[in-house]
């Protein structure tokens, strides 16, 4: 056990540079950079702003590029790069490396490096800040979503084929097949414009969870309640459960007793993959329910080229995924006694 | 196995849920009709995350937003007119045909207890224009004698034109006469900042637990793409005439998310940065909270004239551009298209300068006959060359789209030109607007000041934002020499004769002038609605419930 | 599905007909006694003729903008009534349609032609390279791939094609992995021993024989992929990530609605309607196959 603990953690590692510079590349091969404006900056200040951003390198400027260290102006730098488009490129590659060198620097000390768009705070600050709200936003939305679904499936499979399973079903079919840009908006539409129950948006107290909580939790509560009934079905036909029927043990008993522990080996495999899903979908919530989290900063700050800021999303969303799918298999190996760990 | 025979009843919900809104019954505001919060703490949306609420530094429109709350410059803006009023300073002198200003400050206090001092301010420009600090507005600073070189790494920061002569005494030394520099001593970048504070915490001198601030308000509190919290400042100099206890930005640049707080009563003005989504502006004109006014900025797009780039386009010869601008009906597009209350644009210079003397430009018809005529002199059109296709590049954005549409679609019915329109995202947009990657381009230039020079600057030769790389020595010569004219309708005359000179060479398709919408509730009093979109909070009262 | 082998005569020659197997018509007998699956089907045939064919139909264009007829509701002109920039609703609803139906059926069969031949090398060869194969599937699950899509089609821009491939891309992993357990089971049997002892290469005995028995697992997963990628480009689409407009998909005229939805509630309404009602239909299809074709699930 410790064995498979440690070596899914040393695993970790080399997934996380992967995403690490996977997403680093892609950023930097974007067109646009993160200081153009409409209203031009006076070309020095700009020069400078890079230099401090490391979007520029005096080192590799001297060293392909060396006509650009005499202060151009902009029109004659471009003039120059058009002109020797392989040292420009090279420059930029230069460039590019020692930016990645330095972010990585930063990443190694647990720094996530400045913001490029909010000019004095660091990527710390905002992670400091998001990520509890982002945690608590899905850890409600969990559970919304493990009590209604588990609830939902366990009905539909005591009452097997009957007008529950059926309703059900439904239901959850209904929370799958609605998009939560969609639910949320209704949501608020009924209950806070409409019956005034709940806030509209905003993030203070309790009252202010119930509908971004249920509007993210939705589509996790249909497919647990799906799973829920599939492995209770399931279950029930295998020969212990029979036995413990025959014992003359009433059906809801068995059904909670000895059923339960293995018909919900498939909701915790799926709670893995549910968590990547959470993250990705808070990107909507926190948007709409102005919910100060993390999420919602990912879409910006990869439009305004805010690189460490986007990076940061990507690499702490991708740690959680890493992290609670090991959880799902230690889980999954203390429930199933077939599972080992290898 | 069967599965669930039922027919699902659940659209049903959906129905029922979209009916309970769509039957209520009609109000007379689209908000509540009675404030439903308490207190004298006053809600406001506060746009997108501020990338910055360090008055230097700071160069957002949310960060200027906030900034100017906590700050206070030597002059301030009048709540209803925007004309610079007496701030930290109580008054001053111009002398040297307004090549110098000498300003009085008055005794204030810092949030912490300590004097604001004429060095504070010295040291505060200084550090603006210092290009370490790499602050994005340091080119408002270029006219102050030795700003520019300074700026640029040229120059010495000693020789930089601002000293404070003693404690309460700045004395500030301009290159030329700049007649709107009492309103740009207003603007956040020249507001003093606490030299004491930044230099103790440098950039996190702006959170809350370490910020001293000059003016009426005071940073409680600041949850990152959440809300920034304002009090009242207990050392503020003008405390008294202050009626707010605090204000309370919201922010969010998703603005049906701020739609509907308004609606629920949990904000009380939409917000400088915020404006009701465009599909909802026939519905909400005509209710009482919804506000409609001119705004400082114009819309229109560009010809990219630079001589190394699109060789042989059809729109570098003038008469094409004047072709293609009288066959755009301006008067159709704002009434169809933009239905926001813009006004056609003549010229660059917005309709709000109109009303305060500047010389109305000659009316540009929409005149497809002559158009046409115009083209086949330029050897286009039926007998002529065929014309070369031409395309239009905007920003990602619904609004700028239907714009483009409506013009490409004028064009190929008065014209008979076809003409391809593209979109990009903001970054790429830009990167290639300034590259000079593209035929025509969309822009929209806002006036940081209440004078023309700010939208004609960016044709002067000279200029980075010349995005066409137009040049005319003699338009530079009307604009320069204007700004050392004091007397303002001399200068507008001389700004309508260089602005007469851009719309015969029409570097620029004029299109448009903004306007702004917002939704502010009744019961707000001390807001009115003005050019720049600039509202004072220590104006502001709530009614008393 | 280990007992497939010995039930079905094994498909090993391309002109034997797979409908004329009995585990076909077995399966085909039981979907069609599940009332439901028998209904969706219909319903989304007659919803997939009401898109191809409806914009031929309707005398409007789907981009045919009337700016002084904006949202009203729906008339006897406008059956869905008119869009925020009076664009027929009904002539948009339906060229949505097309453009989810293809983003649906495109990503999937992207993700079906990775998947399926990513699971069957790698359950074919077994050993060492389905050990490496199944790591780098385990791997790639733990990557937040949504979000590189994300980033991806924020940085490079938007269009049809880098859609269909990132969707598709997301959603081969699990594909791969069932393929993968069919061949591993079936690699044994005896038509494989037979195959290549009649000298058939490895690549045609994974694509003529062992791919095409593992056909039921593929279908029933195919039918299920289909709504989860519509509704990945809804959200792509309201995050302003999908098709632009003026094209149309379910997804932006689902967002547009739903932001509209206080003033014009029509706007989501019918678009809502037939996305929801497409996915239902489609998840009960994939039920019901899923009840036919695999033995196991027989109660």
């Amino acid at each position: 056990m410790t064995r498979f603990l440690l070596r899914r953690l040393a695993s970790v590692v080399p997934i996380l540079l992967l995403v690490f510079t996977l997403s680093f590349v892609l950023m930097r091969l974007a067109p646009g950079g993160p200081f153009d404006a409409e209203k031009p900056v006076p070309p020095e200040v700009k020069r400078n702003l890079e230099r401090q951003y490391r979007m520029r390198e005096p080192w590799c400027e001297a060293r392909f590029l060396p006509a650009l260290a005499e202060g151009l102006s902009p029109d004659a730098e471009r003039a120059l790069r058009a002109e020797r488009p392989w040292a420009s490129r090279l420059e930029r590659i230069c460039t590019g490396a020692f930016q990645y060198a330095w972010m990585l620097g930063n990443y190694a000390r647990g720094d996530f490096g400045p913001s490029y768009r909010y000019k004095d705070r660091s990527v710390n600050e905002f992670v400091r800040a998001g990520l509890p709200v982002t945690l608590q936003l899905g850890l409600i939305a969990l559970g919304f979503a493990l009590c209604i679904g588990l609830f939902a499936g366990l009905l539909a499979a005591v009452h097997h084929n009957r007008w529950q399973d059926h309703a059900a079903m439904t239901a959850a079919l209904l929370g799958i097949s609605i998009p939560n840009f969609v639910l949320g908006p209704i949501l608020i539409f009924v209950f806070s414009l409409g019956l005034l129950w709940f806030p509209p948006a905003r993030w203070e107290d309790w009252s202010h969870m119930v509908l971004p909580g249920f509007t993210l939790g939705s589509v996790y509560a249909a497919y647990i309640a799906r799973l829920t009934r599939g492995g209770m079905l399931e279950v029930v036909r295998q020969d212990f459960v029979r036995t413990a029927r025959a014992k003359g043990l009433p059906e809801r008993l068995v059904i909670l007793r000895h059923a339960i522990r293995g018909g919900l080996l498939p909701v915790v495999s799926y709670l893995g993959p549910a968590m990547a899903g959470l993250f990705t979908g808070s990107i909507v919530v926190e948007r709409i329910f102005n919910v100060p989290g993390m999420g919602r900063y990912f879409i910006d700050a990869a439009i305004n080229r805010d690189i460490t800021l986007a990076m940061a999303v990507v690499v702490i969303n991708a740690v959680f995924l890493l992290l609670a799918n090991l959880l799902v298999d230690v889980v999954l190996g203390l429930l199933d006694p077939r599972v080992r760990y290898e | 196995m069967p599965r669930p025979r039922r027919t699902p009843s659940a659209p049903l919900l959906l129905v029922v849920a979209l009916c309970l809104g769509a039957c209520a019954p009609e109000r007379s505001t689209f908000g509540p009709e009675k404030r439903r919060k308490e207190g004298r703490v006053f809600y406001l949306g506060g746009g997108s995350e501020p990338e910055s609420i360090d008055p230097g530094k700071s160069y957002d429109g949310p960060g200027l937003d906030v900034a100017r709350e906590l700050f206070e410059g030597l002059t301030r803006y009048d709540p209803a007119t925007l004309d610079p009023i007496p701030g930290l300073a109580e008054r001053w002198e111009v002398e040297d045909e307004g090549r110098l200003y000498r300003f009085h400050l008055r005794e204030a206090r810092w949030s912490d207890g300590r004097p604001i001092t004429a060095h504070d301010f010295e040291w505060s420009w200084k550090r603006v224009l210092d290009p370490q600090t790499a602050a994005q507005y340091a080119a408002l600073f270029w006219d102050v004698v030795g700003g520019k070189a300074y700026n640029l790494g040229r120059g010495l920061r000693e020789a930089v034109g601002v000293r404070a002569l003693d404690d309460r005494t700045l004395e500030v030394r301009l290159e030329r006469p700049v007649p709107w520099f009492l309103e740009l001593t207003a603007f956040s970048p020249f507001h003093a900042v606490p030299r004491h504070a930044v230099e103790t915490y440098g950039g996190d001198w702006t959170r809350p637990e370490h910020i001293v601030t000059s003016g009426p308000f005071h940073l409680r509190s600041w949850t990152p793409n959440y809300q920034i919290e304002l009090v009242k400042s207990p050392t503020y100099w003008d405390r008294d005439a202050v009626w707010l206890e605090g204000a309370v930005f919201v922010v969010s640049d998703d603005n049906h998310a701020m739609l509907r707080l308004f609606r629920a009563g949990e904000i009380d003005w939409l917000g400088p940065s915020t404006r009701p989504p465009p599909e909802y502006l026939a519905h909400l004109r005509g209710k009482r909270d919804y506000q409609e006014a001119n705004y400082l900025g114009s819309y229109f797009y560009w010809f990219n004239l630079r001589e190394d780039r699109n060789a042989g386009a059809a729109f570098k010869d003038p008469r094409v551009r004047r072709a293609l601008l009288l066959a755009t009906d301006r008067e159709a597009l704002v009434e169809y298209v933009t239905k926001g209350g813009q006004r056609p644009a003549d010229g660059i210079v917005p309709d709000i300068f109109f009303e305060r003397g500047y010389p109305r430009p000659a009316p540009i018809p929409f005149d497809p006959e002559a158009a046409r005529r115009l083209l086949a002199e330029a050897g286009y059109g039926p007998g002529g060359k065929p014309f070369p296709p031409i395309e239009i590049l905007y920003n990602t954005h619904e609004a700028h789209r239907q714009v483009a549409e409506a013009i490409q679609a004028m064009w190929k019915r008065h014209l008979g030109i076809d003409v391809r329109i593209a979109n990009q995202e903001w970054k790429v947009f830009m990167s290639n607007r300034l590259e000079g990657h593209f035929q025509l381009a969309r822009a929209g230039w806002i006036g940081d000041f209440m004078d023309p020079y700010t939208f004609l600057s960016q044709f002067l030769s000279e200029s980075e934002a010349n995005e066409a790389r137009w040049k005319n020595a003699e338009f530079d010569r009307l604009v320069l020499e204007a700004t050392a004219e004091r007397d303002p309708a001399k200068r507008y005359a001389m700004y309508a004769r260089a602005e007469a000179i851009l719309m015969e060479e029409l570097p620029v398709l004029p299109i448009y002038y903004y306007s702004q919408q917002t939704l502010i509730a009744p019961w707000v009093e001390g807001f009115h609605p003005n050019a720049r979109d600039i509202h004072p909070l220590r104006a502001i009262r709530l009614e008393e419930p | 599905m280990s007992v497939l082998s010995t039930i079905a005569p094994p498909v090993a020659h391309e002109e034997e007909p797979i409908e004329g197997t009995s585990l076909w018509r077995d399966a085909w007998r039981r979907l069609r006694k599940n009332r439901m699956a028998v209904v969706s089907a219909g319903v989304l045939v007659f919803v997939a003729l009401f898109c191809v064919v409806g914009p031929w139909i309707v005398p409007h264009a789907f981009d045919e903008q009337n700016l002084a007829y904006g949202a009203r509701g729906p008339s006897l002109a406008h059956w869905f009534g008119t869009d925020l920039h009076g664009r027929d609703l009904l002539v948009r609803t339906m060229h949505g349609g097309r453009i989810s139906l293809l983003v649906g059926l495109a990503a999937t069969l992207v993700s079906l032609t990775i998947g399926v031949t990513y699971g069957a090398i790698s359950g074919y060869f077994g050993g060492r390279v389905d050990a490496i194969m199944m790591r780098v599937v385990d791997v790639l699950y733990t990557l937040p791939f949504m979000f590189v899509v994300i980033l991806f089609l924020v940085l490079f821009g938007r269009s049809m094609i880098l859609l269909f491939l990132a969707l598709g891309a997301v959603s081969w992993l699990t594909m791969a992995r069932i393929v993968r357990g069919q061949v591993l089971s079936l690699k044994q049997s005896e038509f494989v021993e037979a195959a290549r002892a009649s000298g058939v290469g490895h690549i045609g005995i994974v694509f003529r024989h062992l791919v095409p028995n593992c056909l039921g697992p593929i279908i029933v997963y195919t039918t299920l992929t289909i709504p989860r990628v519509m509704l990945e480009e809804a959200f792509l689409s309201y995050l302003g990530l999908g098709v632009q407009p003026p094209m149309a998909s379910w997804g932006l005229l689902v967002s547009d609605g739903a932001n509209a939805m206080t003033l014009f509630p029509h706007l989501l309404l019918f678009p809502g309607l037939l996305l929801t009602v497409t996915l239902f239909a489609l998840n009960f299809l994939g039920d019901g196959l899923r009840d036919a074709l695999d033995p196991r699930m027989r109660t």
